[in-house]
């Protein structure tokens, strides 16, 4: 594998893949889904400012300030609960704990970026399965790899298609997180620039990490097949149906719930944790996956027959 | 770009054009039946609070003056034609249906999304927000692309 090779790989993996046609269904996917989640969040409040300011006749921040503390305080015992450690009978450590961190997300840091980054949380890894099933499947099953072959060696391949879309993820979360802050910024004007810049570009940071282990995990299973259909199946069933699976099977044996681990979803949302030690330890897990999906990945992809 | 070999992005592309150009074509009928409901709110001497919102609207449209709304309502027409052709045009590869349609519809639809969030009020339906960027993002994107990936291909 060279160095030189995988970075070439990588810069026309990332340029030439909206050409394929499924690079544009991705783009215009992600860019819609994450604008829906912020819509979504920010919809209500804008109403109820709009509403608050013709009521008592204020300013328009000040009415949106209002209308947020307001709404805040009705969803802080969703989120409350949401971050409580789900245990049969969660105990009153287990509560103050989920309070903390719910206060931590809503108060400390500006709450309208936190409820967009959990949302963008649960939705975005389904997301990555349609931008990174048809990183090798599509070429395996058409037999196209071979021409490639001649000039460089599987390795440089793989890696370099795996590095060109994890770029292409940073560009598209990058713009994404972008649009959302200048959004917040300039048209609620609740938050002071410094606070929501930092908290952006954190929350960006954060789903940049959870993406890591989704895209290596979708690489290993598109080296597997030979069928782009079947890859992208297969990929959307795994990492939906993990957390799915130790949902339904949590409730009959608990030690099913811990199924939900074998993906990130198990840990992903420490990431938003006030403690900075579980902060590390969910980043360390998802680097930890992203290496062995990889790692499994390669192995495959270096062995099978292209 | 030899010819006859279209990207498959280009393709896709197409297919986009043609559902949104269908999405654009009931959204102006969506428009003309909106009328026609506002009209009939202004008149009704109901006051229940379906009717209050509805008198609203057509308050504050008759603010902005019908003038804009039948404006919007040819865009509308007009950006789902240009869809439906350039989707073709796509797919044949052809510089003027293609090409110039693609950016004929992309510039107008940026323009009328923007008039849109300036010039229409939220009571009226309109207003800056979240949603007008999400109406921004196919346009967007098409200008983009038409204009960087996808620039050497229309050969015919």
């Amino acid at each position: 594998m060279k160095a030189r090779h995988v970075q070439l790989i990588a810069s026309y993996s990332a340029r030439y893949s909206v050409r394929g046609g499924i690079g544009l269904v991705f783009l215009l996917l992600s860019l819609t889904f994450g604008l829906l989640v912020a819509h979504t969040m920010l919809q209500p409040v804008e109403i109820a400012a709009a509403q608050f300011a013709k009521g008592r006749n204020a300013d328009p921040a000040r009415a949106t300030q209002r209308a947020l503390e307001a709404i805040t305080e009705q969803a802080k015992p969703v989120v409350a609960w949401m971050l409580t450690p789900s245990t049969r009978e969660p105990d009153a450590e287990a509560k103050r704990a989920g309070d903390a961190w719910s206060d931590f997300l809503l108060d400390d840091r500006p709450a309208l970026l936190s409820a967009i980054f959990l949302i963008l949380l649960f939705g975005w890894p389904l997301v990555v399965a349609f931008g990174a099933f048809d990183l090798y499947a599509g070429d395996i099953g058409s037999r196209q790899l071979r021409y490639q072959l001649l000039r460089v060696d599987r390795g440089s391949i793989y890696f370099g298609r795996l590095l060109g879309m994890v770029v292409t993820f940073v560009l598209v979360l990058l713009l994404l997180g972008v649009t959302v802050t200048a959004y917040i910024g300039l048209k609620l004007s609740v938050y002071e620039w410094p606070a929501l810049l930092g908290w952006s570009a954190y929350g960006t940071l954060a789903l940049v990490v959870v993406s890591l282990p989704y895209v290596a995990l979708c690489a290993w299973l598109s080296a597997g097949f030979a069928s782009s259909f079947a890859s992208l199946t297969i990929a959307s069933l795994v990492i939906g149906g993990v957390p799915l699976f130790a949902a339904l099977g949590g409730r009959q044996f608990e030690v099913l719930g811990y199924a939900s681990y074998l993906l990130p979803w198990g840990f992903q949302l420490r990431l938003f944790h006030p403690e900075a030690g579980q902060v590390a330890l969910a980043a360390g897990g998802c680097l930890l996956q992203a290496a062995l999906f990889a790692w499994l990945g390669h192995r495959k992809f270096t062995r099978r027959d292209l | 770009m030899s010819e006859g070999k279209r990207p498959g992005g280009l393709t896709a592309l197409a297919v986009l054009n043609f559902v949104f150009g269908g999405l654009e074509i009931l959204g102006s009928l969506g428009m003309l039946m909106l009328m026609a409901f506002l009209d009939a709110a202004a008149k009704s001497g109901e006051d229940d609070g379906a009717a209050e919102a509805q008198r609203k609207m057509a308050e504050a449209w008759e603010q902005i003056g019908l003038g804009f709304f039948y404006v919007i309502l040819i865009v509308g027409a007009v950006s789902a034609i240009l869809l439906i052709a350039s989707g073709v045009g796509y797919l044949q590869q052809k510089k003027f249906l293609g090409r110039t349609l693609g950016n004929s519809y992309a510039v107008l639809s940026i323009g009328s999304s923007l008039a849109m969030g300036m010039a229409v009020t939220a009571d009226a339906g309109g207003g800056f927000n979240i949603g007008t960027l999400i109406r921004l993002v196919y346009p967007v994107l098409t200008l983009f692309l038409l204009n960087t990936t996808f620039k050497e291909d229309f050969v015919r």
